[in-house]
């Protein structure tokens, strides 16, 4: 263990704790929403990667060293789910990818009509209806084939979280990095989109019966604030509920407030009133919520707006919701080094001062196209001189 | 067009009830409270849906 390491873990965790309550800062902090990408970085392909653990996670560090982020999305880099394949894969991609990827299209698993029965008992109907629609071998064999199959996607499972738990550990200790982001879930709204309706009918389901889509999300909101709370039984200063949202971006402020924001607003103020805080992914563009965010506990959330306009969405959240973004995947990608610098200079000059900025990719980097090396490397040297706090 | 895998109406319920209750049983002990196992076939269920 590294006393230095520790020391820098502390300091970086100030650094967020500090932009989430918009106090002063001795600099912007910069977080690294990066995923995948870490395999370009490295040079290693996604099967590499499986096949040689040690290689993956001494790459994986030395990178995390090299670029400096005050904060990770993930202890290692997401690879394609091996422990999903023994299920016959399920709703991810089995396509050689180094992403791991949900398949579109193959989500519908409810009926329309089936609303009432989820609503009754969401654990009991995702259990007796959802499950065996979604895995074959679930249909047929007897329980000991199917519980073998299980088990072996359990303790695949398994081993991955071991590995992470260990490197999050190595994280912090030596390179004093800290992984705030603690299991959240999924809201119940998108787990209806992407996993029991699917994109197309979700959508009719909000148009026809928007009471039911709500009524539905309430009653499966009620066992996963249990399953969160167990999970997360104090508030802890390097951890924050993680939270990645799915379908506001597509719907109208009506249609929000009626399917969503009820589900979304209970599950906020539940863990807020403990003193939990939070990192919410509010994927696609929110501008059009903005209201409704306004309306969420205050000084208690990180948020990573993807497509939101930063100079417009800091201003407006000022005091509320520590805006994570102002670097721009596409900019990483196709702009020069200096035209990049220009661009998070600006970011800084207008909205770094009264707090509240974390720095950060506005969108998780998964593929070589989310950003150049080089203009990451001197994006972040820049930012990490031009950001401090006079 | 997606296959409408909903509309296979046959009960698998007693099939899966039982599994599910062997799953939590074997990986967590018999010991469990109501309220723990409650929260083990939670975490089960929404990560077999996937």
């Amino acid at each position: 263990m590294s006393e230095k390491g520790l020391e820098l873990f502390e300091e970086r965790l100030t650094l967020i704790d500090n932009a989430i309550k918009f106090k002063e800062n001795s600099r912007v902090p910069i977080y690294g929403l990066v995923s995948n990408w870490m395999l370009y970085y490295l040079g290693m392909s996604a099967k590499e990667a499986l096949a040689n653990p040690d290689a993956e996670r001494e790459g994986y560090n030395k990178a995390v060293g090299e670029f400096k982020f005050d904060a990770l999305l993930s202890s290692l880099i997401q690879l394609p789910s091996v422990a999903a394949k023994v299920l016959g894969g399920g709703s991810i991609t089995d396509n050689e990818s180094d992403v791991l990827q949900i398949r579109t299209s193959d989500s519908e698993l409810m009926g329309p009509d089936e609303y009432d029965e989820l609503i009754a008992d969401p654990v009991g109907f995702m259990r007796d209806k959802i499950m065996p629609r979604r895995h074959e071998f679930l249909k047929s064999g007897d329980i000991e084939a199917q519980y073998a199959t299980l088990k072996e996607f359990y303790d695949l499972g398994a081993v991955r979280g071991m590995q992470m738990g260990k490197n999050e550990q190595y994280l912090k200790e030596e390179l004093g990095v800290p992984v705030p982001a603690a299991g959240g879930g999924f809201m119940p709204t998108d787990i209806i989109l992407d996993y029991l309706r699917d994109f197309s009918g979700i959508m009719v389901d909000i148009r026809r019966q928007p009471e039911k889509v709500c009524e539905a999300s309430l009653a499966m909101l009620e066992p996963m604030i249990k399953s969160v709370d167990a999970a997360n039984p104090v508030p802890r200063r390097d951890k924050l509920i993680a939270i990645f949202t799915h379908i506001p971006g597509y719907i109208s402020p009506k249609a929000f407030e009626i399917v969503y924001w009820p589900q979304f607003k209970k599950y906020l103020e539940h863990f807020s009133s403990k003193g939990h805080r939070w990192m919410i992914l509010y994927e696609k563009n929110w501008e059009h919520l903005y209201d409704f965010l306004l309306d969420s506990p205050k000084k208690s959330i990180l948020g990573f707006f993807e497509e939101d306009d930063i100079f417009k969405g800091k201003k407006v959240l000022e005091g509320s919701i520590a805006f994570a973004g102002g670097i721009r995947t596409n900019d990483l990608y196709y702009k020069s080094k200096q035209e990049n610098i220009d661009i998070v200079k600006r970011v800084i000059d207008e909205c770094a001062p009264g707090g509240g900025l974390v720095l950060a990719p506005d969108k998780v980097m998964h593929t070589n196209a989310d950003g150049k090396t080089e203009n990451l490397q001197a994006v972040i040297d820049f930012a990490q001189e031009y950001g401090k706090y006079k | 067009m997606a296959d409408k895998k909903y509309l296979d109406k046959t009960d698998y319920s007693a099939d899966m009830q039982k599994l599910v209750s062997v799953l939590i049983e074997r990986m967590y002990g018999s010991e469990l409270s109501d309220e723990e196992k409650s929260r083990r076939e939670y975490g089960i269920v929404t990560g077999l849906i996937r």
